[in-house]
């Protein structure tokens, strides 16, 4: 029996963080480590994509490049349908935004290869709400900025709604505030969730398929319903990880529409 | 004889141009309709943690005060009414959007 | 118990054992998440901004350019065309107004020009008509003269056979002239 559980991964341990190369910087632990390496690999997969998109690009564009222009558009109509033309400024965030999390969100699919060591075993950098956050804020952050920028402190009257009666300025600007602050942690919570939820689950079916197999021939048949429902499982968390990426991508693009238009 | 030949022919101009004009139209048609299915789509995931986090931000912000201030637990219980007031804010714009982009959808056809 | 059962109960609990919680509230490592994150973020956005977009989007926009181009010179054409086609029903209708002009001339032309020989047939005709009938005039005046002149013989004979008297001419002729008169 403890044979078949040592085989066993906890469903938490793809999340954890593993040192590859130790790095300091003036005392700040800034270690390259898994989570950093599949970031790098999600930068370094979108890059190829692009080059081989852009690469002799031609009127009559090859397939790659078919690809690549059916994103740009897709991103692009995303963004002027949210901001109008003039959110067309944000477009380089917004796409670098979006691929990045969907490649992110992709690659952390791909199965681990048996018998590779611990850290380099796949690993998500969405499933961290750090990451997540720190895109939002990101966004908040542009938001913020490019909002004084323009408009001034009439950037102001984003949290005082037109037609509010005079007994309620108290109450709506705290009210509009709080709902300001809690964009960037509704933005972060739903990716790192969703992220992290199809992951757990993926993990536990498949624990479920190693323990069934393991059991014996009596009931290894029994490991067929876990796989099925991971094969499922899988195709959903594919479809997941590409609509996370575009709500992350719109909802950035409806927040920064705020910047250009502050009245609601 | 001459001027049936003339009369075969004349017709393919204004052809032409009908097609022409097809073809034209057909363009702008196809990208109207790509754009306008996509909005209501991306709302639809959004309502879920709206209200989450709303009231985990006017949560934390009444948590914090009363821990500065000492009056557990009046800041928070305050905070969260204001989260759950937010919450509503959040959720209700969110289905206006979803509205919006669904009624240009219907306005399109 | 059986072993899915022995699973289901163990498979969360192995985690939290392990790691002591969710890897992902382990403060410790957001540094180097973050700084990673910032790294690779800004790398991938640098080279969206400068290289691969601007790319891509310059082959659409060029594109969409010649697409609308060529529907401008599409409609160009089928506006040519269409002109000359207007040139060419005008310079047919010009040919036949011409014709038409030509052949209404040739007629006017002709007409005179019978009208005119039919003029100088008929004054030569009228010419000679009028000279017959002059002729025809002096013929029957001298006609006539002869034959009041052999009248008045006559008488002038008649009478002397008659009363052998040489009757005055100028008296003869008065009764001639009474008789015929009567």
């Amino acid at each position: 029996m403890t044979a078949v559980l040592a085989t066993l991964a906890g469903p938490m341990e793809q999340f954890e963080i593993l040192d590859i190369i130790h790095l300091d910087l003036a005392g700040v632990n800034i270690s390259f480590t898994n989570a950093s390496l599949w970031m790098l690999i999600s930068v370094v997969a979108v890059s190829v994509f692009m080059f081989a998109a852009t690469n002799r690009a031609q009127m009559v564009p090859g397939k790659m490049q078919s690809a690549g222009e059916s994103l740009y558009q897709f991103i692009a109509d995303m963004l002027r349908d949210a901001c109008g033309s003039e959110g067309m400024r944000f477009f380089p965030y917004i796409f670098t935004l979006f691929m990045f999390i969907f490649s992110c969100n992709l690659l952390g699919l791909w199965p681990t290869i048996p018998g590779l060591p611990y850290a380099l075993h796949t690993f998500t950098p969405t499933s961290h709400i750090i990451v997540t956050f720190a895109l939002a804020m990101v966004t908040i952050t542009i938001l913020l900025v490019y909002g004084f920028y323009k408009n001034g402190i009439g950037f102001l009257k984003l949290f005082v709604p037109s037609g509010v009666p005079w007994w309620l300025l108290w109450l709506i600007p705290l009210i509009e505030i709080v709902s300001f602050i809690s964009r960037p942690i509704s933005l972060a919570i739903r990716l790192f969730a969703n992220m992290l939820a199809g992951h757990m689950i993926l993990k536990i079916f498949a624990g479920f398929i190693t323990a069934l197999l393991a059991a014996g021939p009596m009931v290894g048949w029994l490991a067929i319903f876990p796989f099925l429902g991971n094969v499922a499982l899988f195709l959903l968390e594919l479809l997941v990880a590409f609509l996370q990426a575009y709500v992350f991508a719109i909802l950035s693009s409806v927040y920064l529409n705020d910047a250009l238009h502050p009245s609601h | 004889m001459d001027s049936r030949h003339q009369d075969d022919d004349l017709p393919s101009i204004d052809e032409f141009g009908e097609r022409l004009d097809k073809s034209r139209r057909k363009d702008d048609a196809v990208e109207d309709l790509q754009r306008s299915e996509r909005s209501a789509l991306g709302q639809a995931f959004r309502i879920g943690t709206e209200m989450l986090a709303a009231l985990l931000v006017a949560g934390a912000l009444g948590y914090g005060i009363d821990q500065l201030i000492g009056s557990k637990p009046w800041f928070m219980l305050a905070g969260l009414a204001l989260g759950f007031a937010a919450g509503i804010l959040n959720v209700y714009r969110a289905m206006n959007e979803m509205n919006a982009a669904l009624e240009e959808e219907s306005k399109d056809e | 118990m059986t072993p899915i059962l022995m699973i289901m109960a163990f498979a969360p609990g192995e985690a939290a054992e392990s790691s002591g919680g969710l890897p992902q509230m382990d403060v410790s490592t957001y540094p180097s998440q973050l700084f990673w994150l910032a790294l690779t973020f800004g790398i991938l956005y640098w080279l969206m901004d400068r290289v691969f977009l601007p790319k891509l989007g310059g082959i659409i926009e060029e594109r969409r350019n010649r697409i609308a181009d060529d529907y401008d010179k599409a409609a160009e054409f089928k506006r040519e065309a269409g002109e000359a086609e207007e040139a060419y029903r005008k310079a047919l209708a010009d040919a036949r107004a011409k014709a038409a002009s030509i052949a209404a001339e040739t007629r006017a032309s002709l007409d005179e020009e019978i009208a005119g020989m039919q003029a100088d047939m008929d004054e030569t005709l009228n010419q000679q008509i009028a000279a017959a009938e002059a002729r025809i005039a002096q013929m029957q005046t001298a006609a006539e003269a002869k034959v009041r002149e052999a009248a008045i013989e006559t008488t002038k004979a008649v009478v002397q056979v008659l009363i052998d008297e040489q009757p005055d001419d100028a008296a003869v002729k008065n009764a001639i002239e009474a008789a015929q008169a009567s």
